[in-house]
């Protein structure tokens, strides 16, 4: 397949589609996903699930572009972008969500600039979690 | 003595399926509302704006339901031919044909639609099942 000029500077780690990996993979900048990948990804960069991958993970990323089949938690800090062949199912936690006409999605979403305040503190799949905040009690005082 | 009728023109006739169980059937495209011929249920074929706050037990009919952006609706169910929110609605949704949303919309609850098409923007909270084949 020829490569586009510029391709590389956006997605310097190619998982190619002959390719299959098991395990958690964490990176800087950006990656394309062509073939298969089971586990768990942390990245602050953009992760692009192509038309032909398919992805079972728990996923951490900056930015998500999906056109294959995903099953697994989504969490980006900016934005998710299901394109018309995308196939998701799972539960999906982003700042922004683009969905275009025809991409099939299953699961609890959970989208605004409120859905990832806080960090990755909360995990994607419970909704509407937040962290454990003891407000504090009022003590009783002696009636005079 | 034979009596030329005029013929029915199909442009005066629209198919529709009923929301409740999904048969197609053709009725009078002026129709406001109907009888389901299967079910017997009442169908509403008109479209509907909401401009303003509405809160409602439930919004049903075969038509397209437009939220305006000043509008915003509190429902327990939305049951639709299709949506287009541009303002705030809160309820479960199922649509029979494609959401639009705009990116100043939100809807919060579980929605059930065979498309939808989100911009950059919108809110959404609930659980969702799209283009999802029983």
């Amino acid at each position: 397949m020829a490569e586009q000029p510029g391709q590389n500077t956006e997605f310097s780690t190619v998982l190619g589609p002959d390719a299959r990996f098991k395990g958690e993979l964490s990176f800087e900048k950006g990656m394309r996903l062509q073939g298969h990948f089971e586990g768990k990804i942390n990245t602050p960069g953009r992760v692009h699930v192509t038309r032909e991958a398919k992805l079972q993970a728990d996923v951490e990323a900056g930015a998500l572009v999906v056109e294959g089949e995903v099953h697994g938690n989504l969490m980006a800090a900016d934005r998710i972008e299901l394109k018309q062949s995308a196939r998701y199912e799972g539960d999906l936690r982003a700042a922004k969500l683009v969905v275009d006409e025809g991409a099939q999605f299953n699961g609890h979403v959970t989208v605004g600039p409120e859905a990832v305040k806080g960090g990755n503190n909360r995990p994607p799949g419970v909704p509407g979690a937040r962290p454990n905040v003891t407000a504090p009690v009022p003590q009783a005082q002696p009636v005079k | 003595m034979a009596v030329d009728l005029p013929s029915p023109n199909p442009l005066d006739r629209q198919t529709i399926v009923c929301l409740y169980c999904n048969k197609p059937q053709e009725v009078g495209r002026k129709a406001m509302t109907i009888t389901c011929r299967f079910c017997h249920k009442a169908l509403r074929l008109e479209d509907t704006r909401i401009k303003t706050y509405e809160a409602r037990r439930s919004i049903e009919t075969v038509g397209v339901i437009t939220v305006e952006k000043k509008g915003s609706v509190v429902t327990d169910t939305i049951l639709c031919g299709g949506l287009i929110v541009r303002g705030k609605v809160k309820g479960k949704i199922i649509s029979r044909g494609t959401i639009f949303m705009s990116p100043e919309g939100e809807i919060v609850g579980d929605v059930t639609a065979p498309s939808m098409v989100v911009p950059a923007g919108a809110i959404l909270n609930g659980h969702y099942e799209i283009g999802v084949k029983d």
